[in-house]
């Protein structure tokens, strides 16, 4: 299973740009999408979902044009939507399986089977009774993930998975996905949430003003912030200057001051002790330093 | 197929939301509380009985269960359909079902599927409801195939529509409270506005459109049902597809876009020519009906033939029926006919006409049978014609003076389209109307006035029918056991109707009549009703009649009276020229299923009611009793004349007075006799409805306290603008055509009965009249008779009655009583003065109420007529033993309004020396004392009165107080006070014929009349109100006082009028010295009593 998208743009009618001649290829596994808030994320799932068409370009699935075969790709999709709302009037398991079978599960048994290990899944069996409108919110968010893989699709979007989740259920769900991904599916995660791409995601992309500015394995984006993520401990005059000047990851109180881990190309004016970088460093790396760079190269060049 | 697997699964899931919504659940409970209400009141003994037209039709019951339901669904429709589509409007609500592989055209069709199935589910309720208190009432029956069938015809097609359209316009605009308010204001635009417009097209929830269902005949007009009804579902259809494209969501594919629009293009295509279809059909009959009267005032004047004998062999074949009429015929003329003319309804079609057994020529015109015979028919001739014809009847032929709009619907809502004949397979009615047998000459025709032809015609009636059916027809024989299929009237007859259906006879005779009731197999409801007078039932519908005759003086012509079952939407009109009702033929009266519309055959009903009332009332009744009371008062059914229909709201009433389509009239006049006149073509009716008037009276005269002015007064002020003669063929004056004729028609033989002397005129006119029985007689005959008898030449007078436009008004003095000698009693002498200014004569009938001769204290009448020619004056004087409590003066056509004047009586004067004279004397003017010299009057219907009333009111407060607007000048004089000064007439007012005033709600004082009076010659005057407020028949008017202000040289003064302390009539207000100049004398609302009444000021030198 493939999903190649081809020079995709969406211009909304007031003029804004949402997405700028895309071009990505997603195969199986768990693909994050990451990017800042109106970085494109959003409208690109929605596109893949084929909730919105595109202004031009092209996205094909296992070489099946999007816009030609949307019955058969629909019949493979599972979407979880960032903003996830239901039927108030009616219970949980009763939506599970009006979803069942919109998904084309005519069997009875079948689908009375999958509703039942899919709220074990999630946790949610002992509320399969209730009505939808008395979940909490974590329990609705789980809901919503019971829906989108009931049917045990071959594509499945989530837009920002974890949100609502307590710890507990953010661990359930990552280890759920993971288990899903072993078989050919593909699994397309759009967050601004670092954990949930660095703990899943084998591939990522980074979407920023609708462009595609890093695609790659989350460790290719994590050796490019290599020795450029400091430790510096500071007192309070120093505390204010650094934060002023560096991007700073995180900030924790202690005897001599603060210790602040920050990110920087070199380190001027101040000692730091360079640290291992994870995923939201590099992240921070790219969007602070990265994107600014080849932004400076940009102009250069049109200059 | 996943197709409607798809639908059914977003339909499921659809309904459970629905059912689970609190608004429906409302909508619900409110359902089954008011349908449960309704029906235990309606079926069971709650109200006294049960009610007695959901008992006569069995599918009544369920089409008001559906109606009603409908109504609250389509409002509730609009906001489930509409809510839906802003619920997965709203963000990612239906994202997860739209990335799903169903099609837009499963999702929309699921969730109407679901929308409907869920009203379905209510309606299948309520009905089970319905039924269950149907199958525990012992009087109702249930018509289960009703049930479906209003399902489906007035419910699916609603819905079907009202969703689609709700969730096309939410497609458009996406907002549910605009969608909300279009499509409430769209639905009431169609109840409270479009309404019956072009035949209901725009009812699509069938609100007013007629479908009650028969349990005879069916549904009737079917054709137009299921066009009507398809219109609307294809409608609904042409929506849902669009909707489809309209939806905010990728197709799955192209081709089901393409697809979709093509479906909602084939559904507009469809309901296209469906309109089409509805439209060809209501064009259809307006055409006919322009046709018809364009063919007939064509041929209305060209000569007709006398229909002597007709008999007719009818075969009834399914839908159709074959038919020979072979008829004698003569040439009444002074001259040869070459062509002659027959009237037969134009879906018969004729297939041979022969004469004295050789074919001839003939063509078909429409309605009109042109037949050329071998030679012209010479005067006096008669010649032999048989006329072969087979098919349906159309009714677009029927009625067309009457207009469109007033023939659309009978029984109000949920009533029944009215039909004017049947043939089915199972039950036919064919009467005269239809032009189910030839009728010589055209039908109606408003260019000639005497395009009226009437024969008396001898019939012989031959039925040929399926087996298990029963023809009913004139000629039925006393027999009750032999089915009949041959009809002979007893007598030469206008007209014969015939009815065939599974009909079973019952019958009973009493004196010399012999009484049959021709009830549906299993109506026969009324065999048990009255158990305790089963024996007595003939004795006591004979005394009825009996008691009929004496009334009308005169007797019943046939020797049967038969009651025949006919299906509830058979409807009569009246016609313009006569009073003849379809529904009431020579001998046979037709009775629409188990008297629905009638609420007097409710037998048990009203005994059961009547017993309730007893035992509250105390009164000791027998059952017996109460029975014979029921019978007597469903027997009144065919005796009494007009009701009244009031029309209008709170705060306005109008009020017509109808007519009793069953009451058995024409059977002693019209069917017996026919007065023809070339010179006055509506003579006939004039003596029709001269003969009813002893049952009929003076009309309902307090009627006019609510209107403002009777219909005779209307009549009246009609005809000071135009004579009689133009009057009667004037469209726009139909409604009061019949009271024009009705007063002419009285004013005609009162004043005959005035000037004639001997033999009392009224004996003379029934003995000529039943000498002339059963045919044709001139009127010129009996002008011929009466000049004869009485030696008055009627001719003279008949123009002035006919072409003039003068009335006569009449003035009345005040009268007066002395207890004089007359030989060897004392009796009360009665004077009274009544004069006619005017430069026509009239007749004026006094009625005077006496004290009762007997113990009882009772009172009984005495009615005289006074003739007075033009500018005439007299002084009449009547005596009588009894007491007289009052006297009533009757001015016919007069200007006087109102009609009917009820004079106050002073106390008798002895007087034993006065002569006890009885007679009537011409006096001078003078010597009347009506007119005084020295006295000026003006009254409000005069220039010099005005009225003022503040202008700073708001449109809302003018909204909330708006007067009785019926549109008329009159409004009427009741309790109701209006905000506004309002016009009105009474007895009790002052007016030279025209007794008004105006009247207004009491108030501050900012409400006031105004009345500017000439003085010529100055000097001291004294100042009279005219206020007779005893007369006014209202309570809480007495208290209080009017207040004046008296504009008199250089001074005001304020004089006070109280009222209790008033006298009737004229009240001095005190002298005042006016100089030659303009008076001014005003009065203001400014009062305790409810009302203020501006009417006549009089200055007195």
């Amino acid at each position: 299973m493939e999903i190649v998208i081809h020079d995709l743009s969406k211009i909304y009618p007031n003029g804004n740009r949402a997405l700028l001649n895309l071009n990505l290829k997603i195969g199986h596994g768990i693909f994050g999408l990451l990017g800042p808030n109106g970085a494109g994320k959003s409208t690109l799932m929605r596109i893949l979902v084929m909730l919105m068409e595109p202004s031009s370009g092209m996205v094909t699935v296992n070489g099946m044009e999007l816009a030609r075969y949307r019955k058969e790709i629909r019949s493979w999709l599972g979407y979880l939507p960032q903003d996830f709302h239901f039927f108030p009037k009616l219970r949980s398991g009763e939506f599970l399986d009006y979803m069942a079978r919109l998904s084309g599960m005519k069997n009875r048994k079948e689908r009375s089977d999958a509703i039942e290990r899919i709220l074990e899944e999630v946790g949610l069996f002992e509320a399969r009774d209730r009505m939808a409108s008395k979940l909490s919110g974590g329990m609705k968010r789980r809901l919503g993930i019971a829906q989108a893989l009931i049917h045990r699709p071959k594509i499945l979007v989530i837009d920002e998975p974890t949100t609502g989740l307590d710890p507990e259920e953010r661990i359930r769900f990552r280890n759920l996905l993971s288990e899903i991904s072993a078989g050919e599916v593909i699994i397309i995660l759009s967050t601004h949430i670092v954990g949930d791409i660095s703990s899943t995601c084998s591939h990522m992309a980074l979407l920023n003003k609708g462009e595609i500015a890093f695609s790659g394995s989350p460790e290719e984006l994590i050796h490019e912030a290599r020795g450029h993520v400091w430790l510096i401990r500071a007192d309070d005059e120093a505390y204010h200057r650094i934060n002023a000047r560096y991007p700073v990851i995180s900030t924790v109180p202690s005897k001599e001051g603060w210790a602040m881990q920050v990110v920087a190309e070199k380190l001027e004016d101040f000692k730091g002790e360079p640290v291992e970088p994870n995923l939201e460093h590099a992240y921070v790396h790219f969007m602070e330093n990265k994107l600014k760079q080849q932004l400076e190269d940009r102009m250069e060049t049109i200059l | 197929m996943t197709f409607f697997y798809n639908i059914s699964t977003v339909a499921r899931y659809e309904m459970k939301a629905l059912f689970r919504s609190w608004f429906l659940r409302i909508f619900m409970l409110l359902a089954l509380i008011v349908l449960f209400f309704y029906n235990l009141v309606t079926l069971t003994n709650l109200n006294g009985a049960p009610q007695w037209k959901a008992i006569a039709v069995p599918a009544f019951l369920p089409y008001f269960t559906l109606w009603l339901l409908n109504i609250g669904q389509s409002v509730v429709a609009v906001f489930l359909a509409s809510d839906f589509l802003k619920r997965d409007k709203k963000l990612d609500t239906a994202e997860v079902v739209y990335t799903k592989p169903v099609s837009n055209t499963e999702y929309i069709l699921g969730k109407v599927t679901g929308n409907i199935l869920v009203f379905l589910a209510v309606d299948t309720a309520m009905l089970l409801l319905l039924a269950v208190f149907t199958i525990l009432s012992p009087e109702a029956e249930m018509d289960v195939i009703a049930y479906i069938q209003y399902l489906l015809l007035l419910v699916i097609p609603s819905l079907i529509f009202i969703l689609g359209l709700t969730i096309f316009v939410m497609s458009l605009v996406r907002n549910q409270a605009v969608t909300f308010i279009v499509l409430l204001g769209y639905i009431a635009v169609v109840i409270f506005y479009l309404k019956e417009k072009v035949f209901y097209l725009f009812d699509y929830m069938a609100f007013r459109f007629p479908m009650l269902k028969s349990s005879i005949a069916g549904f009737v007009k079917l054709d137009m049902i299921l066009i009507h009804r398809g219109i609307y579902f294809m409608l609904g259809m042409v929506f849902f597809f669009f909707s489809v494209i309209l939806l905010k969501r990728l197709p799955n594919s192209k081709k089901e876009m393409v697809l979709a629009g093509l479906f909602g293009i084939l559904s507009l295509a469809a309901s296209s020519f469906l309109l089409y279809q509805y439209m060809e059909k209501v064009q259809h009959t307006r055409q006919i009906k322009e046709q018809l009267l364009s063919l007939n005032d064509k041929y209305a004047d060209r000569g007709m033939v006398n229909i002597l004998r007709n008999d007719i062999h009818l075969e009834h074949t399914g839908y159709s029926v074959r038919a020979i009429s072979t008829m004698t015929v003569q040439n009444p003329f002074r001259h040869p006919l070459d062509t002659l003319i027959f009237s037969l309804n134009p879906d018969l079609e004729v297939t041979s006409v022969r004469e004295n057994g050789n074919i001839v020529s003939y063509q078909r015109k429409l309605h009109l049978l042109l037949i050329v015979p071998v030679k012209p028919l010479s005067p006096e001739d008669t010649c032999g014609l048989e006329i072969v014809y087979r098919g349906k009847v159309n009714d677009a032929v029927c009625y067309p003076d009457v207009p469109a709009k007033d023939k659309q619907v009978t029984g109000g809502m949920l009533g029944e389209t009215p039909v004017y004949g049947f043939i089915t397979p199972h039950f036919v009615l064919l009467t005269p109307e239809l032009l189910w047998y030839p009728v010589s000459g055209t039908t109606y025709s408003p260019a000639h006035a005497g395009w009226l032809k009437k024969d008396f015609t001898l019939f012989h009636l031959h039925v040929k029918t399926a087996p298990g059916l029963v023809a009913v027809s004139q000629g039925l024989t006393e027999d009750s056991t032999v089915r009949q299929d041959d009809f002979v009237p007893e007598h030469p007859l206008p007209r014969i109707s015939l009815a065939i259906g599974e009909y079973e006879k019952r019958s009973l005779t009493a004196d010399s009549i012999t009484f049959h009731v021709f009830s549906v197999k299993g109506h026969a409801y009324f065999a048990d009703a009255l158990p305790e007078i089963h024996d007595t039932v003939a004795d006591i519908l004979g005394e009825k009649l009996r008691d009929y005759e004496n009334e009308l003086n005169m007797k019943y012509p046939f020797n049967t009276f038969s009651l025949v079952e006919v299906p509830v939407q058979f409807k009569a009109w009246q016609h313009l020229w006569t009073g003849v009702l379809e529904t009431v033929q020579p001998a046979m009266v037709y009775l629409p299923e188990k008297g629905a519309t009638i609420w007097q055959a409710d037998l048990k009903g009203y005994y059961k009611r009547n017993k309730k009332w007893s035992r509250w009332k105390r009164r000791k009744r027998t059952d017996k009793e109460i029975m014979i009371d029921v019978l007597k008062n469903f027997a009144g059914v065919f005796t009494t004349e007009g009701n009244v229909q009031w029309k209008g709201g709170v705060g306005e009433a109008d009020a017509r007075e109808t007519v009793n389509p069953y009451n058995i009239f024409s059977n002693f006049y019209n069917y017996r006799n026919y007065v023809a006149s070339g010179k006055w073509p509506i003579i006939d009716k004039v003596v029709e409805v001269y003969l009813r008037s002893p049952a009929a009276g003076t009309g309902n005269t307090w009627l006019r306290r609510y209107t403002g002015l009777s219909e005779n007064e209307k009549a009246n002020i009609a005809l000071q603008e135009k004579s009689f003669a133009e009057l009667l063929p004037d469209p726009e004056k139909r409604q009061i055509v019949d009271n024009v004729i009705s007063l002419k028609g009285e004013l005609l033989f009162s004043v005959i009965k005035s000037r004639v002397t001997g033999e009392p005129f009224d004996d003379f006119l029934y003995d000529w009249l039943d000498n002339n029985k059963f045919r044709v007689a001139q009127f010129s005959s009996f002008s011929s008779d009466v000049r004869k008898q009485y030696n008055l030449d009627l001719d003279p007078y008949m123009k002035r009655w006919f072409y003039g436009k003068k009335l006569p008004g009449f003035l009345f003095g005040t009268p007066q009583v002395f207890r004089v000698k007359d030989g060897e009693y004392m009796k009360n002498r009665v004077v009274l003065i009544l004069a006619n200014p005017e430069e026509t004569e009239g007749v004026v009938k006094i009625t005077f109420r006496l004290s009762s001769s007997d113990e009882s204290g009772g009172s009984n009448e005495a009615t005289r007529l006074v003739f007075l020619e033009r500018n005439q004056v007299k002084q009449v004087s009547y005596l009588f033993d009894e007491d007289v409590r009052s006297v009533t003066y009757f001015t016919f056509s007069s200007r006087n309004i109102p009609l009917v004047i009820r004079a106050s009586l002073p106390k008798a004067v002895d007087r034993p020396g006065m002569a006890p004279f009885e007679g009537e004397k011409v006096i001078g003017w003078e010597a009347a004392g009506l007119i005084h010299e020295n006295e000026i009057i003006v009254d409000n219907e005069d220039a010099g009165f005005s009225v003022t009333e503040p202008e700073t009111e708001g449109l809302l407060f003018k909204w909330f107080t708006k007067s009785t607007t019926t549109g008329e000048k009159y409004s009427g004089f009741n309790w109701r006070a209006p905000f506004r000064w309002t016009l009105t007439t009474s007895e009790a007012f002052y007016g030279k014929y025209v007794k008004s005033a105006m009247f207004v709600r009491s108030g501050t004082g900012d409400h006031k009349a105004l009345w500017k009076i000439q003085v010529k010659e100055a000097g001291y005057y004294d100042v009279y109100f005219y206020l007779d407020y005893r007369r006014f028949k209202m309570k809480r008017n007495r208290n209080g006082e009017y207040q004046f202000v008296i504009r008199h040289n250089t001074q005001v003064d304020k004089p006070v009028l109280n009222i209790d302390r008033s006298e009737a009539g004229w009240n001095n207000l005190g002298s005042y010295y006016f100089s030659a100049d303009t008076a001014v004398i005003e009065l203001n609302n400014k009062s305790k009593s409810r009302i203020v009444v501006a009417d006549a000021v009089k200055l007195v030198k």
